[in-house]
């Protein structure tokens, strides 16, 4: 036990769990966080490495403003914060809620899996040409990273090579599905 | 006064966002479609206070925007937005005179906080 916390049963727990003190610091990862850093290149992010550690240490940007703020809401007002995010890797769509629960001065964080997937299929999985436009350049959503098919009408697809690798002559624009999610936030 | 920024990107709705962003902090904002289009604008419609440039597009791309600009309007503050910020793109703008540079994933969120930095300190 960890205070309040059954530590065997987060330990046996499916989701992605772990807990941080109160200076976002890992106390405690399950262990279906190892298996999710071995299936996904994570092979230096298992827990080993990273009890100890500070969570905004490994994240930067906007993001960790995000997740500072909410996490801090948390500590200050006791209520249970919770989200759904993406994760994909270049070939399986995932799809996960977080938790994040107030124990006893720290946060325990609970990322359980909503939808895992293939990737839809498209009809011309990987080959440039389909892609590529009459300059040689590839154009890729830069919010979901999906990439324009070049004969109208345009299709968004999500090409695992594209995601996976960087490929040359790649300008970032925005699929019309980002560019309404972000115009809604304005 | 309003000051004046021309926004050049190859992709429409990007251009849309970003410009929409930008008029919203009270800035009026000029868009080009292609290099070309940004460096008649500069030569024909007078001074713009910054010059909010992508770097992958047809030719002329990003880079020789920017080396033209260095060239013949030395005084032009020049923010980078590109996807890939990294490896050996962002020492070259930066070689080429880039005031700063921008990743495009985190430019919804922070292009207007860096314009403001860049033109009102």
């Amino acid at each position: 036990m960890d205070g309040l916390l059954d530590t065997g049963a987060l330990e046996n727990d499916p989701s992605v769990i772990y807990l941080l003190d109160r200076d976002w610091r890992f106390r405690l990862c399950n262990a279906a966080w190892d298996r999710f850093a071995l299936a996904n290149g994570g092979e230096k992010l298992l827990r080993s490495s990273m009890i100890g550690s500070a969570l905004f240490d490994s994240i930067s940007g906007e993001v960790a403003g995000h997740y500072r703020r909410a996490f801090q809401r948390v500590l200050d007002t006791g209520a249970v914060w919770q989200q759904e995010y993406e994760c994909s890797s270049a070939r399986v769509q995932r799809r996960f809620s977080m938790q994040v629960y107030p124990v006893d001065g720290q946060l325990l964080v609970v990322n359980a899996l909503l939808v895992e997937a293939a990737h839809p299929g498209d009809p011309f999985p990987g080959i440039e040409g389909s892609y590529r436009n009459s300059d040689g350049i590839l154009v890729m959503c830069s919010n979901c990273r999906r990439t324009k098919t070049n004969k109208p009408p345009a299709r968004w697809d999500w090409v695992p090579e594209f995601v996976g690798s960087r490929p040359p002559q790649v300008s970032h624009g925005l699929c019309q599905p980002c560019y309404e999610y972000y115009c809604a936030r304005l | 006064m309003e000051l004046r920024l021309l926004l050049v990107d190859d992709d429409p709705s990007t251009l849309k966002l970003f410009s929409l962003i930008l008029a919203k902090g009270g800035y009026s904002v000029r868009t080009a479609e292609s290099g070309g289009d940004a460096l008649q604008a500069l030569s024909a419609e007078g001074k713009f206070d910054l010059l909010i440039l992508d770097l992958c597009m047809p030719k002329p791309d990003g880079f020789e925007v920017l080396k033209q600009v260095k060239e013949l309007y030395p005084g032009l503050r020049t923010l980078v937005i590109s996807g890939y910020l990294s490896g050996a793109l962002l020492p070259a703008s930066e070689c080429l005179g880039a005031t700063a540079t921008l990743n495009k994933t985190s430019a919804p969120e922070l292009l207007l906080a860096q314009v403001n930095q860049l033109l009102l300190g």
